[in-house]
């Protein structure tokens, strides 16, 4: 019994030893891990490095501010991103436009929940559209403005762009 | 193409693990050997998939990050030195290759020529057999369930002892092969074809060869698959060990059809395919002196213990998923 203890006691860490090693491998190849869960990045071009292709609108009515107030993206559940868009006269968040990939349940703090099943529990007064792509993700827009406007907005987003 | 990566990356990993635990584990064991084989073959194609099924399951929580993010080592690779993914790519191009010559050709229905020896029934041998199965039974090593495999006599002066079959096995003997040995010699033979369906069968080792053809490109799992082949013999020496409790008369056995495969050293200079035929000699002699010391050393288990088998898969499991 105690050999047997032992001998698994050895391979337990053997195992331990070899995750180490693969671990040591991935630092030097790759680099250190990206952070987990959502990161703010200060422009576009920081998005789109950390989180790839972006899909920008095309139709983006009057009286909002470009570029977003908040970008955010979750670098390990690449490429998941979001960007919140103010009015130009206030500083109130009115829309959030974001890609999630297939089965990824993060969003960030304000989105919490909202993005969750059919009929999700967003606060009074919003719309949530969304629009599947080809290669399984999910493109969102969650907005208080009117529904017409948000359903063209979405339908009006890139095939996704590195901004310039 | 990150799958395919993942594929070789696992396969690599788990026969650098399984060699390691063989000699933490039980050094010299064959079961466990094979064990861990089946494994290392097993594991690198279920645990992506159970990954990709779990994803969005459990909790956000413990949706941990990669240990080795194989997908953009990969990329790193290309970027900083592309002539290294050629040399990748070509080990892949070259292990498919090996496959497809070495492995999926000789499976093919032509080329099983046993189909078209003569055969005949012979009352002795499926008197041994039964009396085997049923020593087997009683060890705990077959089922009850498991009925004794039918046996053809194979005629011809050529040393042949093999099991055939998927789902119903035949035992085939040689005319050549009985006369050659003895009683005990004899009844060790039939024992370890026996042993065969302990570990499985013809039915267990085609599924693990088609895990194997499904990774195709993969070098380790055409050296787990290979290694397996040899150490299954090994298991079923140990296991006919186990129930007839004459290991020399098995050794004995073994030296004695590698005599009669083998006559004679062939000159190099022969014919164009001597030297290949002494390559293949030398590679046959390594294989039975390996199974004769082992006989001859302290008797091994068997088979592997079911909670070695589910503490090993969980290990092995474990650090697979850790790399993404």
């Amino acid at each position: 019994m105690n050999r047997d203890v032992r001998r698994w006691g050895l391979v337990t860490a053997w195992t331990i030893l070899m995750g180490a090693g693969l671990a040591l491998t991935d630092r030097l190849i790759v680099g250190p891990p990206a952070p987990h869960g959502f990161q703010r990045y200060d422009d576009l071009e920081a998005l789109a490095e950390a989180a790839g292709p972006l899909h920008l609108p095309t139709y983006f009515p009057d009286g909002l501010a470009w570029p977003p107030v908040e970008l955010h993206a979750e670098p390990r559940e690449h490429p998941t991103w979001f960007m919140a868009v103010s009015r130009r006269a206030s500083p109130e968040i009115v829309l959030w436009l974001g890609a999630t990939r297939d089965g990824s349940r993060a969003v960030p703090a304000a989105l919490e929940g909202c993005l969750d099943g059919d009929t999700a529990p967003c606060a009074a007064g919003r719309t949530r559209l969304r629009r599947a792509l080809p290669d399984g993700r999910t493109l969102w827009a969650v907005s208080t403005l009117p529904a017409g406007e948000v359903r063209l907005i979405l339908q009006g987003l890139t095939r996704g762009d590195r901004p310039r | 193409m990150t799958s395919l990566w993942v594929n070789v990356v696992h396969g690599f990993v788990a026969w650098i693990w399984a060699v390691g635990t063989r000699h933490l584990l039980a050094p010299g064991c064959p079961a466990h050997a094979t064990t861990l084989a089946s494994l290392c073959l097993v594991l690198p194609l279920v645990v992506p998939i159970l990954t990709a099924a779990a994803a969005g399951i459990w909790p956000v929580a413990l949706e941990a990050g990669p240990v080795l993010r194989v997908g953009a080592a990969y990329e790193v690779v290309a970027r900083v030195a592309p002539p290294a993914t050629f040399v990748l790519w070509t080990l892949l191009g070259g292990t498919t290759v090996l496959f497809v010559v070495q492995e999926a050709i000789r499976i093919l229905p032509g080329r099983r020529v046993w189909r078209r020896w003569p055969t005949r029934e012979d009352a002795a041998l499926e008197a041994l057999v039964a009396g085997l199965t049923a020593k087997y039974r009683d060890a705990g090593l077959l089922s009850r369930r498991t009925p004794a495999p039918r046996v053809l006599r194979v005629e011809g002066p050529r040393p042949l002892a093999m099991m055939r079959g998927l789902r119903r096995p035949t035992l085939l003997l040689s005319d050549g092969l009985i006369a050659s040995l003895d009683a005990e010699q004899l009844e060790a033979v039939v024992a370890h074809e026996l042993a065969h369906l302990v570990h499985g069968g013809n039915l267990r080792l085609m599924f693990l060869w088609l895990l194997r053809a499904v990774q195709a490109p993969s070098p380790g799992a055409l050296i787990a698959f290979r290694s397996l082949t040899v150490t299954l013999e090994g298991a079923c020496d140990a296991a006919a060990v186990r129930v007839t409790g004459r290991p020399a008369a098995l050794a004995s056995a073994l030296m004695k059809v590698y005599r009669a495969q083998h006559p004679q050293p062939v000159p190099v200079a022969a014919d164009a395919h001597a030297p290949a035929r002494a390559t293949a000699a030398r590679g046959d002699r390594a294989l039975v002196e390996q199974r004769v010391r082992a006989l001859l050393a302290e008797p091994c288990a068997p088979r592997t213990p079911r909670a070695t088998t589910a503490a090993a898969t969980l290990l092995l499991a474990v650090l697979l998923w850790s790399i993404r």
